[in-house]
This record gives structure tokens, C-alpha cells and sequence, in this order.
């Protein structure tokens, strides 16, 4: 059995572990929970057949007596381009891509070191040996140095971008104006938490065995001895992933959301659909909008179509 | 002063927060060039900065008289906040509320969305005009506000917008001063719409507050569900204006065609931005010499709205929007048609076939479509004789917002241009990247104080310069030359634009609709259909 303290380090870990799928969970479900809006869409959408030069469905003579040709892979394959790579901001923003890329490309990484570590944990647990020796098989060889490869380099880059990042956001006039504290607090947390990393792999741990080893403990909640570095990069990553939820970064879970929501939405709405209940619906709510040529407290459905100049409040005096 | 003015700063009140100088604009092509631009904001009267709230810019586009009292701005202050907490309702705004409170909660605040608006390049990249910067403002507001933060969470997120009258009343007339083309939302790589902050910031302001432009409010969609057009056009004279386009077609194409009107049970209901009526009757009658030709079952509706197409709603009321667009659907079921053409009107097209698609259910819920895939097809299907050579000259085609970026409808124009405009020539940037008129959301037909001026200056600028760009290797003013604006309200802004700029005389570019340039092809008309000199 662990310690106390070690226990204490070890459900902290599995605590913010679970926050974090709890936290973004919700911000998910509440955006997909919101009701149908208006349609909104925004041209080039990948899934139509004219995407090459932004057209649509709309581009066809009597569009609704045909059958729809919607390519749903093509707008997963542009949202995983754009995860990937940043085409948008490479394509539009050239100057910040050069230094946002590699700071996000060093959070994939950070996340990918602590997965493969986990996964070497549990491989130890399960009696596979992670390293490099020769008993080693293809697959323990495999995690030892994927999780060394995401660590190593996400470090580095990390805290290189990390700091590019507060000097462009600090120099930058445009930037600048729109900096708030909390920026620049993230960057330097940031660089705190690849710093750590960087630490342990110098100092302390340079092929990460006792970071999975620390790991394996929290999984079978047992004792262990670790440097004081490695309990301070192993808490601060898990800050970082709680951290992250209360702020804008989580747009990287909901920005999957508005794009298919919003920026893609031209499902048309047809008679009798799933889509034409949900408005329905909507309409059947009351408005409690206050101007003059609004019937407050009605519903959507009546005000819609009731004259702007009848007031039922002086009809009923 | 430009350079320093920062978010807060809306609320801090002084006599004018920037004064565009003439010498700080987006330099424009020749013959516009250096010494030769002579663009300047007409300035307000004093009276009129007496009267009216107009310490933004010195323009103004709503004109919000100065309240009376200080109680009267506390009560104006606080109706501001309830509208707020409506904006982010559910069952309020069930309209918007999912985009909306992604923009408000996701920004990364990179800027990158800044260079997409010309708005803010045109006008040498004022402060105030950063699609962000607006934003920003709300999104303080709402969290300070709103979400009621503490004095180091306001310190820690750099909440400093101070709410009071001065910021409310400049955010108001700061939501004219952006034409919701939504360049910047495309461009965003999170998929932030700064353009729908400007659209639900008009929407409070209307919806609760009862302030909004009196041209897309009073005389726009209240002065159209009550006289029928937000032109004021009464049902007799939308008849007389029918039998004028007759007798102008009879002369002008030697045809004699009966243009149907609440013709019971016809294939189409085609609807027009009415201002074509008054400003540019040929293109309604172009229209029906191409119907005519093509041997369509079509009608006009003469009944109040259907004459209109226009639904300003779309760019500021909710409310206003649903009233109007369902009217429009009802006047189709009535007639029992089998679909709505809308025609060349970008507005009309993105307000009735795509916004109102998810207003209109059940039997309301009638098919409707653009104009141009009809004319894609009838066009390509041989039913008229076209000679390009009747159109053998410069020509250059503007993407409506509304229908191209916003709708995806890009293609059909592109071919039929291509087929019957032999110096048909694309702008730089084009089709879903276009630039807007400077027209959009409105501003075309807002003529308030000195307005007209900001939109020629600042708002149309970009498009002047593709324009003129598009047609440098032809701009002596000898070669006559053409912009296809396939959009009522662009040809609107293009009027204005070409006129204060006096293009057509320094460089022989007029404007004018597609249906126009198609029959002007025609090769059985007595005279050609366009005045091209």
C-alpha cells in the first residue's frame, strides 16, 4: 500500500484524470444539447461536391427532387488536416502558424509521452517488459521509445514555444492589444510544465523507467519512491490537462462541434424530418423580448406571424 | 490616437473616438491614385452631433438621439443588460444561441481574421473597425456583466469595458459599421463568426431596445407588412410599373408579352427585390423576355410583401425576419405554386432559401430556389439565340456575398457569363474569397446624415479598387466596360460607389444586372438591350 502521501499524489492524478473527461464530456454535451439554430453556413464546405471553388447543393436546378450527394469523409479528413497541421492558420496567418503550430504540435506530444507511458504501465502490469533489452519484445520496445520520442521532443519544443509564444504575444502590436493576464500566465505555466519534463529526462529519469513505474503505482495504488522532479512534472501535467478546461484552448474539443454545426450545417430541412420537429419545438416557446413591435410572452409561432403594429397589451385595455 | 485606442476606451467618453484622415485610407488604384483620391467623410452638422449620439466616428448610420436625462441613460443601461441575458436564452434566441455562445466563449484572440475584413483595411486599419473589436466589447460585458466575476477574475481575463451609455450607444452605431459578409468567420481558424456577434448585437439593440436603422426598420420591414415593399410601392402601382415594363419590352424588343401576375397555379412564383421596380425596371423585364422565351409557367404575386422580396429582418430582427419570410411562403401556398425563384437579389436569396428554411414548416415549407440554375439552364438549353458578340465587351463579374460566399452558388453565373460575355474577366479575389460592394447588411440603402459618405469611403472602397483593378489593361474611359452584379442591393451600392467616385467618366465602368447582359445576347431583338454608351 501506498503511503499517505504518495496516496494522496496518486489520487490527485487519477482525480484530475477523471475532471478532465468529466469537464470536456460536458462542455460537449452542452453545446450539442443547445437547440437547432438558424441555418448559417459559411462556403467552401468539404462535403459538398462543388468544394473546390465553395459550391453547393443550391448550385442545381430543383436541388430538393434529387438525391443528396453529401461526402461526409471529405469534412473529417479537413478537420483532421486542420488538427494536424493548422492549414487555416498556415494558409491565413502564416507568421503566428510558424510559432502556435509548433507549441500545439508539443501539446499532441506532451499527451502522447503521458499516453504511451500509461500503456507502458500497464503493459509492466501485465508482465511485458518496456525497454530496450533484448528480452524486450517488438511491442514493450515499441512503447519505450515512442513515449521517449513524445517526451523528448515535446519538451524541447514546448518550452521553446512556449516562450515564443509570450514574445510574440508581448511584442506583437496586434497581438498585444487583445493580451489579457491570463495569457501570459498560461504561456508561463506552459513553459513550467515542458520545463518539468525536460528536468526529469536531463536529471533524473533519462528513459522515463521511473515515471512508469510511477504510473504503474497509480494504477495499483502501491508504494513508491520518486524524485521530488518527477512528482512535480507528473502534477503539473495533470494541472495542465485541468487547467486547459477552464480555458479557450478547450476549442479544440468544441470547435469539432461548430464546424459541423454551424459552418457545414446545410442540412436542408424537408416535411415531415427529424428537423422540422425540433423547430416545431422551438417555435412553441414563448419570446420575451421587450420592443414595441413585439407581442412579449407569446409564443415564437404566433409572433411570427402577427402583425408588428397590433399590440395585444392596448387591444386588451 | 488610432494606434492607442484599446478595448475599454468605447466606454470612455470624449467628443469623437477616431477621426478618419483622408491620407490614413487603403491606397486605391489609378486613376485613384496619390494626389488623385480625393475621398473624404462628409462631416455631420453641429446640430446633428448636438441631437445625436455620435462620438464613434463622427458618422452616423442609426442616429440614437442623446437621452434626456441621466435616469434615461441608467434605464437605457439596464434594458441593454436584460436584452443581454435574452441574447444568451435558449428559448429567446434558440435562433443563434449555439454560434453565438461558441464566438463569445472560444476566441484565441489571434487576430487572424483581421485582415479578411475591408472594412478595416480600407480604412487604414482603424481600431474600432478590427472585427474583433466589437466582439471583444460583448464578450467582456457578458463576462463582467453577466457572469458577475470577481475583482481578480476581471483583473486576471482583463474585463475593463466599463457599461454605461456612452459604450452602449457606441456599440450600437459600431454594429453599422460592419456589413455581416462574414469574410472574417471564413477566414477563422477556430470558427469564430465575428459577423454574428455584429448581427445579434443589431438583434438586442432591436428586439429589446427598439433601436435599429430607421431604413431597415420604420420605412424597411414595418413600412413593408404594412404598405406591402419597404420601397412604400402599393399593390396599384406595382400594376402600373407592369404595364410600364410591357410596354417597354414591346418597344425596346418589338415582343408583345403579358407578364403574369397571381396567376393561380403556375409552376413558379418568381419574386424580385422591389427595388427593381423603381431603379431598374429592364431587369424584372429582362426577366420575363427570358421566361417568355424559355416557355415557363411562371407569375409575380401582386398581393402585399409578394411583390417585395426583400426581408431586411435577416440583418437585425429575428422577429422581423420570421413575420416577412413566412408571408412570402404563404403567398405561394395561396397561389399554389410548385416553388419560388428568387431573383437577382442576394439577400432575398440567402433570407427565403436558406435562413427561413428552418422558420417555414409543414405545407409553408414550399421548395425554393435561386434564379441562377435556372438561368444556367435555360441559358445552355438552346430555347434562346444568343450571339456573344452583342456583349463583345469588358465585363467582370461581383459575387454577392449572401448568394455566393454565404450560399454556395457560385458556378451557374460564371458559366453563363462565360458563354455570352466574350471579355469576360474574373476580380481579384473571386467567387466564395469575394470582396463585399460595401453594401451588405443593409448600408446600400441607409441614406442617414452622412452616412452615404462613410459607405463610399470606407465600406465600398475594396470593391472600387478590384474593380478598377480588374479592368487596368482597359481603363481609359473610351472602352465602355461592365460589373455584373447579380444582387439589387449591390447594384445599389455599385450606383452610389461608381457615381462619388465618378467612375463612369474616368474610366468608362457602369454596372448592371446578368438577365440583362443575357438578353442584351439575344439575337432577334430589334436594338440592343443595354445602353452601352
Amino acid at each position: 500500500m501506498s503511503t499517505p502521501t504518495v496516496m494522496v499524489l496518486q489520487l490527485f492524478i487519477i482525480l484530475s484524470y477523471l475532471y478532465i473527461v468529466c469537464a470536456y464530456s460536458y462542455r460537449l454535451i452542452k453545446y450539442v444539447r443547445m437547440p437547432v439554430h438558424l441555418r448559417w453556413e459559411i462556403y467552401p464546405v468539404p462535403h459538398e461536391k462543388g468544394s473546390k471553388y465553395g459550391g453547393s447543393y443550391l448550385e442545381e436546378l430543383e436541388w430538393w427532387k434529387k438525391t443528396r450527394k453529401k461526402n461526409t469523409i471529405k469534412d473529417i479528413f479537413y478537420i483532421i488536416k486542420d488538427y494536424l497541421f493548422f492549414i487555416q492558420y498556415y494558409a491565413r496567418n502564416r507568421k503566428y502558424w510558424s510559432t502556435l503550430y509548433p507549441w500545439h504540435v508539443s501539446f499532441y506530444l506532451i499527451v502522447a509521452f503521458h499516453v504511451f507511458i500509461a500503456f507502458g504501465a500497464l503493459g509492466l502490469i501485465f508482465g511485458l517488459n518496456v525497454s530496450t533489452a533484448a528480452s524486450a519484445n517488438a511491442l514493450g520496445q515499441a512503447l519505450y521509445y515512442i513515449a521517449m520520442g513524445c517526451g523528448i521532443v515535446g519538451f524541447i519544443i514546448g518550452c521553446l514555444a512556449s516562450i515564443g509564444m509570450l514574445v510574440s504575444r508581448a511584442t506583437d502590436a496586434d497581438l498585444k492589444k487583445f493580451a489579457n493576464p491570463r495569457l501570459y500566465f498560461s504561456y508561463i505555466f506552459y513553459f513550467a510544465v515542458f520545463l518539468s519534463g525536460l528536468v526529469v529526462w536531463i536529471f533524473y529519469d533519462p528513459t522515463f523507467a521511473d515515471y512508469r513505474e510511477f504510473y504503474k503505482s497509480v494504477a495499483t495504488l502501491h508504494n513508491i519512491n520518486l524524485a521530488a522532479p518527477l512528482i512535480v512534472h507528473a502534477v503539473l501535467f495533470a494541472l495542465f490537462l485541468v487547467y486547459m478546461t477552464f480555458t479557450k484552448a478547450s476549442h479544440y474539443v468544441t470547435k469539432f462541434v461548430i464546424f459541423f454545426a454551424t459552418r457545414w450545417n446545410d442540412i436542408p430541412n424537408r416535411r415531415g424530418s427529424k428537423m422540422e420537429q425540433k423547430i416545431q419545438e422551438r417555435l412553441g416557446h414563448a419570446v420575451s423580448w421587450s420592443a414595441p413591435h413585439i407581442q412579449t410572452g407569446e409564443k415564437w409561432s404566433e409572433v411570427a406571424v402577427e402583425s408588428p403594429f397590433s399590440n395585444k397589451k392596448d387591444n386588451a385595455k | 490616437m488610432t494606434e492607442k485606442i484599446t478595448v475599454q476606451d468605447l466606454g470612455k467618453p470624449c467628443e469623437q473616438l477616431i477621426d478618419i484622415k483622408a491620407g490614413s485610407l487603403m491606397a486605391l488604384p489609378y486613376p485613384y491614385d496619390g494626389a488623385n483620391d480625393h475621398s473624404t467623410i462628409a462631416q455631420l452638422k453641429e446640430e446633428q452631433k448636438k441631437r445625436y449620439e455620435a462620438s464613434l466616428d463622427g458618422v452616423l448610420a442609426i442616429g440614437i438621439p442623446k437621452p434626456a436625462s441621466p435616469a434615461e441613460e441608467k434605464a437605457l443601461v439596464a434594458k441593454f443588460l436584460s436584452g443581454l441575458s435574452k441574447l444568451l436564452d435558449k428559448n429567446d434566441n434558440w435562433t443563434f444561441l449555439q454560434p453565438l455562445k461558441f464566438s463569445l466563449e472560444y476566441c484565441a484572440r489571434c487576430q487572424t481574421c483581421n485582415e479578411a475584413c475591408p472594412i478595416f483595411v480600407s480604412s487604414g486599419r482603424q481600431e474600432i473597425y478590427r472585427p474583433t473589436y466589437r466582439a471583444e466589447v460583448l464578450r467582456q460585458i457578458v463576462d463582467k456583466y453577466l457572469h458577475g466575476q470577481s475583482k481578480f477574475s476581471r483583473w486576471f481575463l482583463g474585463n475593463n469595458v466599463e457599461l454605461n451609455w456612452t459604450t452602449i450607444s457606441r456599440l450600437a452605431e459600431l454594429s453599422y459599421r460592419c456589413t455581416i459578409c462574414r469574410r472574417c468567420a471564413q477566414t477563422c481558424p477556430v470558427g469564430i463568426d465575428n459577423g454574428l456577434i455584429t448581427h445579434e448585437l443589431r438583434k438586442l439593440f432591436s428586439q429589446e431596445l427598439g433601436i435599429a436603422a430607421r431604413e431597415l426598420h420604420e420605412v424597411g420591414t414595418m413600412q413593408h407588412l404594412k404598405v406591402g415593399s419597404s420601397t412604400g410601392m402599393k399593390p396599384s402601382a406595382f400594376m402600373d410599373i407592369k404595364k410600364f415594363m410591357e410596354e417597354e419590352i414591346e418597344e425596346k424588343t418589338g415582343r408583345k408579352i403579358e407578364i403574369p401576375v397571381d396567376k393561380k397555379g403556375a409552376d413558379i412564383l418568381l419574386i424580385h427585390n422591389a427595388g427593381e421596380y423603381l431603379s431598374w425596371p429592364e431587369n424584372p423585364a429582362a426577366f420575363a423576355i427570358i421566361f417568355d422565351a424559355a416557355g415557363l409557367n411562371w407569375t409575380l404575386s401582386s398581393e402585399l410583401v409578394g411583390y417585395d422580396g426583400v426581408n431586411y429582418g435577416v440583418w437585425y430582427d429575428d422577429v422581423q425576419f420570421s413575420r416577412i419570410a413566412i408571408k412570402h411562403a404563404q403567398i405561394a401556398k395561396e397561389l399554389k405554386v410548385n416553388k419560388i425563384v428568387v431573383g437577382e437579389c442576394g439577400h432575398a436569396h440567402k433570407a427565403l432559401i436558406v435562413i427561413a428554411d428552418r422558420v417555414l414548416t409543414g405545407d409553408l415549407n414550399i421548395p425554393r430556389e435561386s434564379c441562377m440554375p435556372l438561368l444556367e439552364e435555360i441559358v445552355f438549353s438552346g430555347k434562346l439565340k444568343l450571339d456573344p458578340m452583342r456583349n463583345n465587351f469588358p465585363v467582370t463579374l461581383h459575387d454577392p456575398c449572401n448568394m455566393v460566399r454565404l450560399m454556395g452558388i457560385v458556378s451557374p453565373q460564371r458559366r453563363i457569363l462565360r458563354e455570352i460575355a466574350p471579355q469576360f474577366r474574373e476580380m481579384t479575389p473571386h467567387g466564395v474569397e469575394n470582396y463585399c460592394c460595401g453594401g451588405g447588411s443593409g448600408f446600400a440603402i441607409m441614406q442617414s446624415m452622412n452616412f452615404p459618405s462613410w459607405r463610399s469611403v470606407i465600406s465600398g472602397r475594396m470593391k472600387l479598387k478590384q474593380v478598377v483593378d480588374a479592368f487596368q489593361d482597359v481603363i481609359s474611359p473610351d472602352v465602355k466596360k461592365f460589373v455584373c452584379a447579380p444582387c439589387s442591393n449591390c447594384k445599389g451600392q455599385f450606383r452610389d460607389l461608381l457615381n462619388y467616385y465618378d467612375v463612369g467618366a474616368k474610366c468608362g465602368i457602369n454596372y448592371t444586372g446578368l438577365v440583362d447582359l443575357i438578353v442584351n445576347a439575344m439575337v432577334d431583338l430589334k436594338q440592343p438591350y443595354l445602353e452601352v454608351d
